[in-house]
């Protein structure tokens, strides 16, 4: 052990002081967990995300029980009565004549893990008959905490994949103007300055509108995820080029040449590497605006069409005043965005200062 | 034989400004250099930086396009050769740079610095085996163990790492080593060493050097044959003992005595050159610049 210790590169270094950040590693099991439920929703999850019951519109969370008139039991719920009063305002009352007992990996809705397993069942579900609303449930009274779940996937790895393709197109454009520069460099940055040029949200209108819209939501999703990177790699781009200008005069990447190596292959090998640092911290950075960006096109109805769930579309049920004063687990949703937004700026800055005592060095 | 010659060799940087980026003067950093070098020679380019030195190892080199002149490596012209076809000529001459610091990506292990190295001789050297060995054989000739090979370039010293650069630039197995200020980075007793070590490695592998200094007397030990470059132009050439004991041109003498005490620098105004000054032939091999 210690003798593989010896021979650490650079960048094992950093990570290493990475993992003495505890509030930066805090975050990162935060976002393992957040991603682990999106990933693992169908099972996690009590019901589906499309699994409605008016009845129970705006129904507060329910509480699970573990005590039944002072002896500890099987965790139960127990039945909800909707009344309405004298303005007809749904009042939700507990019925404690009716107990549902908590069952766990109990069949359930239907689904296909991973999109291909078919199976029944769920981590936990109440007995036939009662609901179970561990969140609250939403204006067509569909479990809030399930839709969490399902939007989380769309949420979450929009961020990832439009990161993953604006990267890509930003390395790659940067490097090469960087490495080339002369008229190469001059042509792309103008482009990338086009680009930049228009207001951000108002080029995310324009695309949006130049989707059609009768696409199916798979069809949505991916036009989101194309229309956020195509906006975001020209930032990126621009800074890797700045980047790239001062490594392409290093020693290491003339003598790289003079061994007679590519071009192509000194980028991959010696300039590209040596952005990296900077890159994946901006990338951390950086996917909060994804994850935004969808939210807010979400939000005003051009995102994920319901009864698909996303993180932003469940919050534009959250837009009037009214429905957060009666039901302000309606604003859940926020508050995942809030945590997976801070996670990556925590994260995100824990890479920084763990990563720049490399860059320094390189400089 | 010669193994290199450079005819008239100029690159002129341009100096961006004003309105809308246009040029207006140039930097003239290699101004009409004529220069041979005979094989198995050990000839100094000398002169204070900015003066082009690196400049014009990086055209030799073909890292950098020269706005004119010729170059002819190994009898053949590779002024105008494109990248592609300059295998042959890359494989025999290699450079050494002047910063160990930065001429190690700071990413790779020795290992892959060196495999790196074989690129061009990807066919001679087929199993990983025989490269490693191949790697290991100089790095051994260099008088460093051969099992630093999974080691990062920052567990090592400045001079170590020059080692280790060295080592790279003869995995070709080159005829021409142009090493820049190779040992300049360095403390006295460690530059004392590399040099040793590279009057070695000249023996052994039969390398002709084009050894670029600011320092003349890292030069004046291993150098048979010194050219003074001075504003982008070489303004005496001739014999190391020529040099040291008769220079002739007044920056030549005045490099020497910085050389021996920098405190007795004096500039007895500009130094004038005319574009037109033409190298005049003193006999001896002596040639100096008319001033």
């Amino acid at each position: 052990m210690a003798k593989r210790n010896e021979h650490m590169s650079e960048f094992q270094i950093a990570l290493r002081a990475f993992t003495r950040n505890r509030f930066a590693v805090t975050c990162v099991i935060i976002l393992c967990l957040l991603y682990f439920g999106a990933v693992f929703a169908d099972f996690l999850s009590p019901y589906s995300f499309k699994n409605e019951d008016r009845n129970y519109s705006y129904c507060p969370p329910t509480q699970v029980k573990f005590m039944d008139q002072g002896k500890m039991t099987w965790p139960y719920v127990q039945g909800i009565k909707l009344t309405f009063d004298e303005y007809y305002k749904r009042v939700y009352t507990v019925d404690p004549t009716q107990k549902y007992p908590l069952h766990f990996f109990s069949k359930g809705d239907e689904y296909k893990l991973f999109g291909f397993i078919r199976a029944r069942h769920h981590l936990f579900g109440v007995a036939q008959g009662g609901r179970i609303y561990l969140l609250g449930a939403d204006a067509r009274g569909r479990d809030l905490f399930s839709r969490l779940l399902f939007g989380g996937r769309v949420s979450l790895s929009i961020g990832l994949i439009g990161v993953l393709i604006s990267f890509s197109i930003g390395l790659i454009v940067g490097g090469i103007a960087g490495y080339y520069g002369g008229r190469v460099d001059n042509i792309l940055m103008r482009v990338c300055e086009m680009f930049m040029m228009v207001p951000g949200f108002y080029l995310l209108l324009a695309l949006r509108a130049a989707v059609p819209d009768n696409f199916s939501s798979v069809q949505v999703y991916f036009s989101i995820i194309f229309i956020l990177s195509f906006i975001g790699w020209a930032s990126l781009a621009r800074i890797i080029r700045g980047m790239c200008l001062s490594l392409r005069e290093r020693d290491y990447v003339l003598a790289a040449k003079s061994l007679g190596l590519s071009n192509f292959k000194i980028i991959i090998r010696h300039i590209l590497p040596h952005t990296l640092s900077y890159s994946i911290f901006a990338v951390m950075l950086s996917i909060p605006g994804y994850i935004l960006g969808e939210s807010a096109l979400s939000l005003i109805g051009l995102g994920i069409q319901d009864p698909f769930a996303s993180w932003g579309n469940m919050l534009s049920d959250a837009m009037s005043i009214i429905r957060i004063k009666f039901a302000p687990w309606i604003l859940f949703p926020a508050f995942f965005i809030f945590l997976t937004v801070i996670c990556f700026n925590v994260i995100g800055n824990a890479l920084r200062d763990c990563l720049d005592p490399m860059l320094k060095g390189e400089r | 034989m010669m193994l290199l010659e450079l005819k008239n060799i100029k690159k002129y940087f341009p100096i961006k400004g004003g309105f809308f980026g246009m040029t207006g003067d140039h930097v003239k950093a290699v101004d009409g250099i004529d220069l041979a070098v005979r094989s198995g020679e050990n000839i100094s380019l000398v002169g204070e930086s900015g003066c082009g030195k690196t400049t014009l190892a990086r055209i030799i080199l073909k890292l950098m396009r020269a706005d004119a002149g010729s170059i002819v490596f190994d009898g053949q012209d590779i002024t105008h050769l494109p990248n592609r076809r300059l295998v042959q000529s890359r494989k025999n001459m290699q450079m050494v740079f002047q910063d160990p610091y930065s001429s190690l990506d700071p990413r790779f292990t020795i290992r892959r610095v060196m495999r790196e190295a074989l690129t061009l001789e990807k066919e001679q050297y087929r199993s990983e085996g025989e490269r490693q060995e191949r790697a290991r054989q100089l790095l051994e000739s260099v008088q460093l163990n051969g099992d630093i090979l999974n080691r990062y370039p920052h567990e090592f010293s400045g001079g170590e790492r020059q080692r280790i650069a060295i080592a790279r630039a003869l995995m070709l197995n080159p005829k021409l080593l142009i090493l820049d200020e190779a040992v300049s980075s360095l403390d006295v007793i460690i530059q004392q060493q590399l040099i040793d070590l590279l009057a070695d490695l000249q023996e052994k592998f039969n390398l002709t050097y084009l050894f670029i200094s600011h320092n003349l007397k890292i030069v004046k030990k291993i150098s048979q044959r010194i050219a003074v470059m001075y504003r982008g132009k070489i303004v005496e050439m001739a014999p190391s003992d020529e040099i040291f004991g008769n220079p002739l041109h007044p920056y030549t003498k005045e490099l020497l005595s910085a050389a021996i005490d920098y405190k007795a620098v004096k500039r007895e105004g500009e130094i004038k050159m005319d574009s037109a000054a033409q190298l005049l032939d003193h006999g001896n091999n002596h040639f100096v610049m008319e001033h």
